[in-house]
Formats: structure tokens, sequence, C-alpha cells
């Protein structure tokens, strides 16, 4: 009885709690597929596969955390091995670009200029920073979320921002940018 | 605040790295300014790495606004059972705004998502300053640089990123020797420590970081042995913190502020 109760919590915090997180889930799949249809397949089989192990997620825990690996370990295991091909870098410029005219451009023009510096770093560099800097995971949870010692979080992200350090510094240097007026 | 990190075993870049992250322990994060005094090199490269960061929290915020919410939502299992639930609180609203303003892309330290401990956050940003300058001695403070160059190069810096209108001038306390200005971070916001050294009493430190819990007076309270004033101005929290007694330490908050307050 009590086991039983204590699964009906846990599956209702994981339906009720899927609501909440879809916006964040597509978003990491984005990043992670770089193609919008498969981001939204990817949140699609993560809220199944949730409510479908809902009674291993400990209620009272980060349900975001859990999600995100969920979302991963399925980009892993099935949709990246079967359906995806990664181009080498490079997003389509419509699938970089922040569609929604509600922002001012100049706003856009930034989001845009820091997504395609992401967008830039292989792909295990650019979860990692994802999770750290967007969704503000710990090293920890990091290495939780995608099953990879810690020390392989703290290359990857040193990595990263060496790389990205880099290409601003170069920006900085650069005489054809930073007008705005 | 331990991780399992190894600081032993990383690299130049990764201890930068995980020094600006917070995810350094308070021992090897001393041993890493430490050799920030020591090693030019590194010091070099933890400049290059600091100055050149990517803000990125307010790009992806921009990016939710493009989820097809509906349609994921149309295609929830079982939704018809979850019932009505409340729209997503936007964390990061705030942040993101702040950024925006800030400029996305040049300057500062990465931001990272504010998270919700937030709130906990800017209440424990003393207790976790408190830690740190527990591990501060005499020895700490006594070998930096005296040159006035190196300290306005150090001011500046936290100036800027602090916002502050601070100066070398400004920040003097009679008596008191002005010993360091250094940023650290906490939850991913820098964390500004003015470091000076009381021939009497030992390591004192005032320490700013961001904020907008609005103005407050000055509170006295006690952390590990030692005594804090800490007060708030619109923008940013305010702590002095040392072994001085209560009183002391109040009139010396009572010489830093209006310089503060800008």
């Amino acid at each position: 009885m009590i086991a039983d109760r204590k699964l009906h919590a846990a599956q209702q915090e994981v339906q009720s709690g899927l609501v909440d997180h879809l916006k964040r889930l597509w978003r990491y799949g984005y990043v992670l597929s770089r193609q919008r249809d498969v981001a939204e397949d990817l949140v699609q089989a993560t809220c199944l596969r949730a409510i479908e192990r809902a009674a291993q997620y400990t209620p009272g825990t980060r349900l975001d955390r859990w999600l995100f690996s969920i979302l991963h370990s399925i980009w892993i295991d099935e949709v990246r091995s079967r359906r995806i091909r990664l181009g080498g870098g490079i997003v389509d410029a419509d699938c970089a670009l922040i569609v929604d005219g509600e922002y001012e451009s100049e706003t856009r023009l930034m989001a845009n200029q820091v997504l395609k510096l992401v967008d830039g770093l292989p792909e295990a560099q650019r979860n990692a920073v994802f999770l750290a800097y967007v969704e503000g995971l710990s090293y920890k949870e990091i290495a939780e979320v995608l099953d990879i010692p810690i020390g392989t979080v703290m290359s990857r992200l040193a990595n990263a921002r060496a790389r990205l350090a880099d290409i601003i510094a170069a920006v900085k240097e650069s005489p054809l940018r930073g007008r705005r007026d | 605040m331990s991780t399992h990190l190894d600081a032993t075993s990383m690299s130049a870049d990764e201890l930068i790295i995980a020094y600006l992250d917070n995810e350094l322990d308070a021992a090897a994060k001393l041993a890493v300014e430490d050799r920030l005094n020591r090693d030019a090199a590194f010091s070099k490269r933890f400049e290059f790495l600091a100055a050149n960061a990517v803000s990125m929290d307010a790009a992806f915020s921009v990016l939710l606004d493009d989820a097809p919410v509906e349609r994921m939502k149309a295609k929830l299992p079982a939704l018809d059972q979850v019932g009505q639930s409340a729209a997503s609180p936007n964390r990061r609203g705030f942040m993101a705004a702040a950024c925006l303003i800030a400029g996305a892309i040049v300057g500062g330290c990465l931001v990272r998502l504010l998270s919700p401990d937030e709130a906990a956050s800017s209440r424990n940003w003393r207790a976790v300053v408190a830690d740190y300058m527990q591990l501060y001695s005499t020895d700490t403070l006594n070998n930096l640089s005296d040159d006035p160059a190196v300290r306005a190069d150090q001011i500046a810096r936290v100036a800027s990123v602090m916002q502050l209108p601070l100066t070398t001038q400004g920040l003097m306390i009679p008596g008191i020797p002005f010993k360091r200005a250094q940023l650290l971070t906490f939850d991913g916001k820098p964390l500004a420590q003015i470091a000076y050294l009381d021939p009497k009493y030992g390591p004192l430190a005032l320490c700013v970081t961001h904020s907008s819990t609005g103005k407050s007076d000055f509170r006295n309270e006690r952390r590990l042995g030692m005594n804090v004033v800490f007060w708030a101005s619109t923008d940013h929290s305010f702590m002095v913190i040392g072994r001085n007694p209560p009183e002391e330490l109040h009139t010396i908050a009572g010489q830093l502020r209006p310089v503060l307050d800008g």
C-alpha cells in the first residue's frame, strides 16, 4: 500500500510538472539537435518516457534535472543514431534566428551572435556549456545528466571557454565591429 | 562547498574556469588566488578568460519564446489527468533584462541562471563570505603588491564590473592598510572583495554583490567568530567583516558607505 502511494505521488508529480518544463526541454532539444522539429519530437518522447518511468523519479527532487537526463539519453540512444546526421557546426540561418518579432532588433541581433558562438562549439562542449551557463547546473549535476565523470565536465567547459574567449578577444580587436550608432 | 574535483590534477584553464564558476572549495580557491599573485602567466591567462567570457542567459531566454508550447501540450500523454498547471514562473526574466541592457556579448563574467535558490542565496552570501574569510590569515594578505598602479588597476576592474564609482582614495581606511581588490563569484554573480590588513585584528574585508533586495540600513551580526556589519543600496548589498569589535566595524562601514553609495 505504501509503495503504491509513493508510486502514485511520483506519477502525479511527474505528470503535473511536465507542463512547466516543456519550453526548457524544447530549448535543450534544440541546442542538442539544432533542429526545431527534432526538438519537438525529443520533448514528446521525453514526456512519454517520463510518465512510463515515473516510478524511478524521487518526489521532491529536481524534476527538471531528471527530465533533462531523459531527454539527453533519448537523444543519444535513439534519435541521434537513427535519424540525425550532424552538420559541420553551422546552423541554417533561419534555425539560428529568433523568429519572434516582439523583441527589438538589437536584442535579436545580440541573441543570435551568442547562439552562433555556442553553435560553433563541438556538440559535447555545447551541451555542457548550455547546462552550466544557461540552465545553471553545477558540474556535479551536469555529470549526472550526461552520465560522465565530473572531470570530463570540467575539461569540456574549460575547452569551450578557452575557445569562446579566443573568438571574443578577436572580435573585440576587429575594427569593423562595435559601432552601434 | 566541496566538489569531487581534484585541484591537483587540473590544468591551468580548468582551474581558472572552475574558480570563475565557483566550483572550487575554499582551500582550492585560496590556492588559485595565491598562484595569481605569484605566477604572471597564470594571472594573465586568468584575466584573458575572465575578460572574454560570453553572457548567454539573455540570448537563450529569447529562444524559449520560440518553443511551440501549445503544440507540445496538445501532444502530452494523459494531459486530461494533469489538470490546469500553473504557468511556469519566469525565473530568468529579471536577469535576462539586466543582461540585455548590459550587452549580451562583451565583458563581464558568464552569468549563470538565477536558480530558484536565489532568494536563499541573497541571504546566504554573507555566510559564504564568512566561510571564506575564516581561512584568511595575516600571511594571506602580507605579501601582496604595494604598487599603486597595480592597486588602481584592481580597483578600476572591480568598479567597472560592480558598477560602482570606486577610487583608491575612497577605499582607504585610516590606520588599516588596503591590500587588494579582487573579483570572486557567488552563484554566478560577481562578488567584489576589498581586503585590508588591520595591524591589530588581522584580515578585514569589504564585500559587495549585486542585489535587488532594496535599501537597508546598517545591521550587525556575528559569524564564525567574526563581526559583520551589512547594509544595502538600491542595487548592491555590502558587508564589512573582520575580527574588529562591532563598534569599530560600524565606524569603518560609516566611512566607506558614502563612497559606495556613489
